[in-house]
């Protein structure tokens, strides 16, 4: 009797180079991220089994795929994993993380910008301040580790807020032996050198600065709010500042209908400015969040894939970081211990509902309430969802974006759905040689 | 959520398998961000 069965989450792709002379085959995995290079014999028993239920003959070979999870015990239920884990992750109480706006105001107009309506010219007051460090105390005793990002508005015209807020987040973590970490969000227009400098002591070490395609592009897109253009202060804040940098700069290139065919123009600026090994650029499609945008504007999932595979293999950029990681919870939204909030003490769990009263889930001062929004964000159970608990990409989705699928549904899904082929025709045969150096450099070593 | 550790791992560990594993049974990620608009930060590789 066969006792065992084929996992609900495999997928498999042609393996382009020969191996020793032998065609093969890769299987991939996506509850359990395993991706391997299986012979063409192997695999053949694989297929008879997949196909025919004929039983895999060779033992070794069953470990070895059970050893990845491409072939699972008969009781074993795989929904019920996935769920396990969404929830281990959803309701751990390890961690805090705070996504904090020390002002909402913004010196920025972008154009599709989704707190255009939300953007006001408050600084978080010193009482609001207070009551943050009061809201941070409450979760010190349970959590082993607090991050911390820095968004706005944009949070470089709140400098000096950034600047007391953290030496009291880090008085909080050295007492209590937690471990702290904080990133920023930035438009990069006030990221001098002198700003730079501060950083390090800030225990900033990761940054996001968007870039828009060509100046012409970026300057229609991304100006600030008298109409001036920005590219330019941009590229020479990173330039100038690029021995300052935190080891992590990723350059976000908002793409839509009215840029995609110029995103290549920031390779070649960053390229021709001497920061190509400074920073990680990478392509994200512009939404339409909050009604704040143009819908034909925007590119569809389905498209953007491609856009974005076209984009690396173009630029040379890595194609690792695009393998998708099995996901716990998805993100803040669904998260216990995640909260988004703004400068006048609000409480949110989307980026994209700061600001929006509707969807505040309470304030500093009073605590978080119970309402209807959190629990739809809380309580939502892909595995439960007619469409998700069939779905193979389930583990690397989870449903998808909390906030879209109460948006705009037809979009929330993981655009990789749509393009995993073409990632998996390069990704394997990269992965292999990367293995092999390594393996080539621990000999040596 | 630290995307870069997954393969540091995986590549360290000794092939016995009669199929040649690349990626190797990995931990799910656990994120306190937005994973739409935030994409970038968290996804960055050392193997770049």
């Amino acid at each position: 009797m066969i006792d065992y069965k084929l996992s609900n989450y495999n997928f498999t792709f042609p393996y382009l180079e020969p191996v020793d002379g032998k065609k093969q085959m890769v299987l991939y995995n996506t509850r359990t991220g395993s991706m391997a290079l299986i012979e063409e014999d192997k695999y053949e028993q694989y297929r008879d089994f997949e196909k025919n239920g004929t039983s895999i003959s060779e033992d070794k070979l069953i470990s070895d795929l059970k050893y990845g999870g491409f072939i699972v015990d008969n009781n074993f239920d795989e929904l019920a994993a996935i769920k396990h884990t969404l929830f281990l992750s959803r309701f751990s109480t390890s961690s805090l993380g705070l996504t904090i706006a020390p002002t909402s105001d913004c010196n920025f107009r972008c154009i599709y910008c989704y707190e255009k309506d939300s953007i006001k010219p408050v600084t978080m007051s010193e009482e609001t301040q207070e009551d943050l460090i009061c809201f941070v105390k409450n979760y010190i005793p349970q959590i082993r580790r607090f991050e911390v990002c820095w968004y706005g508005g944009e949070p470089l015209l709140a400098i000096e807020i950034i600047e007391k807020l953290t030496v009291a987040f880090l008085e909080l973590c050295e007492e209590n032996h937690i471990a702290y970490s904080a990133s920023m969000v930035t438009n990069g227009y006030l990221l001098t050198p002198e700003t730079l400098n501060k950083f390090q002591s800030l225990h900033i070490d990761d940054i996001q600065v968007t870039l828009d395609g060509t100046a012409e592009d970026h300057d229609r897109r991304r100006f600030l709010k008298g109409g001036h253009p920005t590219f330019e202060r941009i590229i020479d804040n990173l330039r100038e500042g690029k021995d300052l940098l935190p080891k992590q700069v990723s350059i976000r290139i908002n793409a839509d209908r009215h840029n995609i065919e110029r995103v290549d123009n920031v390779i070649k600026t960053l390229k021709e400015n001497g920061l190509e090994d400074k920073v990680y650029p990478y392509l994200a499609m512009v939404y339409n969040s909050n009604d704040a945008y143009n819908d034909n504007s925007c590119l569809r999932t389905n498209e953007s894939s491609k856009f974005v595979f076209d984009f690396i293999m173009r630029n040379g950029l890595n194609i690792l970081t695009h393998i998708p990681c099995q996901l716990g919870n998805y993100c803040c939204a669904d998260r216990y211990g995640s909260f988004v909030i703004n400068a006048d003490g609000r409480l949110y769990k989307c980026w994209n509902e700061m600001g929006i009263e509707k969807y505040s889930i309470g304030t500093l001062k009073e605590g978080v309430k119970d309402c209807p929004h959190l629990y739809d964000y809380m309580l939502y159970d892909p595995t439960e969802d007619s469409s998700c608990r069939i779905c193979k990409f389930l583990p690397v989705c989870m449903g998808g974006c909390p906030n879209r699928r109460e948006q705009a549904p037809s979009t929330r899904c993981l655009a990789m759905r749509h393009g995993l082929d073409s990632f998996m025709s390069v990704i394997p045969s990269i992965l292999k040689k990367q293995k092999e150096k390594n393996s080539c450099d621990l000999q040596a070593e | 959520m630290k995307t870069e550790l997954r393969f540091c791992i995986t590549f360290k560990r000794r092939e016995v398998y009669s199929m040649q594993y690349l990626v190797a049974n990995e931990k799910p990620v656990v994120t306190n961000h937005c994973a739409i608009f935030n994409c970038g930060v968290n996804r960055i590789s050392l193997l770049k």
